[in-house]
């Protein structure tokens, strides 16, 4: 089995590389991203932009993978601006699929994809299942919807299976998040008059999803959420911060006071405070084999367990 | 064999205290749970004691409450303000599980306080997804302000889900009158799905749901 890996310097891509580098039924993993690993790993690896088409499809075309792992879904201020995160998912997204296809080995995709594909329209279900038709209200949910849509063309045009694992936002210490910044802030502004539960999902927990999907294929989409909700008021409390009511005028001010502090809140982030995010993960069991181990309560304590970066000074060493 | 984290009170509800400096402890350290549908059980718990204040129920054939698993408790309502908190002190004396109650705006000041108390907006997917996670779903049918002995239709689509996932359906009669204290609430055989599944009708389940709840009107009016 040949795995062509987008998004491997992400840190879900690089656990998967390391993974699949000890099954036995892989023959050969690769990998594209525009950030290196984040850990040493088995595979070969090409730090190549998506944007970069031409150059993308010239390595993918070489490699000719018979399963394509796409983890090159950008979401805005996690590693790239909203803009950038756009750009690099849609052109990414279409030349890795176009190339793995005309490679002509293909057999099974698994695609990242997230529950902000749901949308929170008004009268919009509180707890999908993946019955429920994806209806985008955010950016980041209409690029998800933009990638499952190229996927599963793909998976048609070469009858192969496609697994569109929609995670819960995902958090933990050291994965770069949008929410996860937001959160960890001093002082977390939350809706003062709704406050509503959102579900998240913790990185390990998402690549033992990544894993079960690439060795026991299923064709069609799988929520993957963390059991249990937390508000963001109580979230902040779990991690001893202020929580501070806010109230529509006033996130333009929450806003404007999380970019300033470094952890800027994009519309998809915005839409979970304000409206709640979760999903129904029940069938994940049945339908990967693997279902999440921690819960939501125990993964946003775990975001605040995760100790502030230490600056020491090296040792003295004297000249011999 | 697969672990999940969690806290010993979230697997253990006899390690959780109920008295109110445990609740008060809970929230202001954020100990306190609310689930995916936004139920905060602790809230709950802190407004049960007012309820009892302002409602008496009487709970009659309540044997047939499932302690485990899901319903689907199909109820009248006259009024439809005092009728699900009447039938949710009802389940939740006698099998002390909280009852969700379908039929919550979506949006609005409403909204926050029925969904904290076990409201969800009524949605066929939300139904579907409770039902699947094993809760006691209250639908409320039309209102019947000037004949409140005759019981309405029943919709068609939540007993679809209901018998998709092969869940019983509980006809209920909330008998009262707004503003009075006194509410009478009669559970009446469950229907069962289970066997149905495969080969049912909703549209017949759903008018048998109705004539056994017309029976409990009439037998409430009798008595």
């Amino acid at each position: 089995m040949r795995v062509l890996i987008t998004g491997m310097g992400g840190e879900l891509g690089t656990r998967l590389a390391i993974q699949l580098g000890a099954d036995p039924a892989v023959t050969a993993v690769f990998g594209l991203d525009i950030d290196p690993p984040r850990r040493r790993h088995p595979g070969e690896f090409h730090r190549v932009d998506p944007r970069d088409r031409d150059r993308t499809t010239a390595l993918i075309r070489g490699f000719a993978p018979n399963v394509l792992v796409h983890l090159g879904v950008y979401e805005p201020y996690a590693r790239s601006s909203p803009r950038s995160a756009a750009e690099r998912t849609a052109v990414g997204t279409v030349a890795a699929v176009t190339a793995a296809v005309d490679a002509g080995h293909l057999d099974r995709i698994v695609v990242r994809s997230g529950i902000e594909i749901y949308g929170r329209r008004r009268g919009a279900p509180v707890h999908p299942d993946e019955e429920v038709r994806p209806d985008p209200t955010s950016p980041f949910g209409r690029q998800l919807l933009h990638v499952e849509r190229v996927c599963n063309e793909a998976g048609l045009h070469v009858a192969a299976p496609v697994t569109s694992l929609r995670f819960a936002p995902l958090v933990g210490p050291h994965f770069p998040s949008p929410l996860g910044r937001y959160l960890r802030m001093p002082a977390v502004p939350f809706a003062g008059l709704a406050d509503p539960p959102f579900s998240v999902l913790h990185q390990e927990d998402a690549a033992a999803a990544l894993l079960a999907a690439v060795r026991r294929p299923f064709d069609g989409p799988v929520n993957v959420v963390g059991p249990g909700a937390v508000t963001a008021s109580q979230s902040a409390l779990l991690g001893r911060r202020v929580p501070v009511p806010t109230v529509v005028p006033g996130w333009w001010a929450a806003r404007w006071f999380s970019e300033l502090a470094g952890a800027p809140l994009p519309d998809h982030v915005l839409e979970l405070l304000t409206r709640g995010r979760s999903a129904d993960g029940s069938r994940a069991e049945e339908r990967l084999g693997v279902r999440p181990t921690r819960s939501t309560p125990s993964v946003i304590r775990s975001l605040y367990a995760w100790d502030e970066v230490v600056v020491t000074t090296a040792p003295q060493v004297e000249a011999a | 064999m697969t672990v999940v984290e969690a806290d010993l009170e979230a697997l253990d509800p006899d390690l959780e205290r109920d008295d109110l400096p445990a609740l008060v402890y809970r929230r202001v350290t954020g100990r306190h749970q609310v689930d995916e549908w936004g139920l905060d059980r602790d809230l709950v718990a802190a407004v049960v004691p007012l309820a009892r204040l302002r409602w008496s129920v009487r709970a009659e054939g309540d044997q047939h409450i499932p302690e485990i698993g899901p319903a689907l408790l199909v109820h009248t309502r006259r009024l439809g303000i005092s009728e699900p908190a009447a039938v949710g002190m009802a389940v939740r004396r006698v099998t002390g599980r909280p009852l969700r109650v379908a039929g919550v705006p979506s949006r609005g000041p409403l909204a926050w306080s029925g969904r904290r108390l076990g409201g969800v907006p009524s949605n066929v997917d939300d139904l579907r997804s409770l039902l699947r996670a094993g809760e006691l779903v209250a639908l409320g049918l039309g209102r019947e302000l000037l004949h409140p002995y005759h019981a309405p239709p029943v919709p068609v689509p939540p007993v679809e889900v209901a018998l998709a996932l092969g869940v019983p359906i509980l006809p209920v009669a909330v008998v009262g009158m707004e503003p009075a204290r006194r509410w009478v609430v009669r559970v009446g055989q469950p229907l069962v799905t289970r066997r149905r599944a495969a080969t049912g009708d909703p549209t017949e389940l759903a008018e048998a749901t109705r004539a056994r709840l017309q029976r409990l009107l009439t037998g409430a009016r009798r008595g």
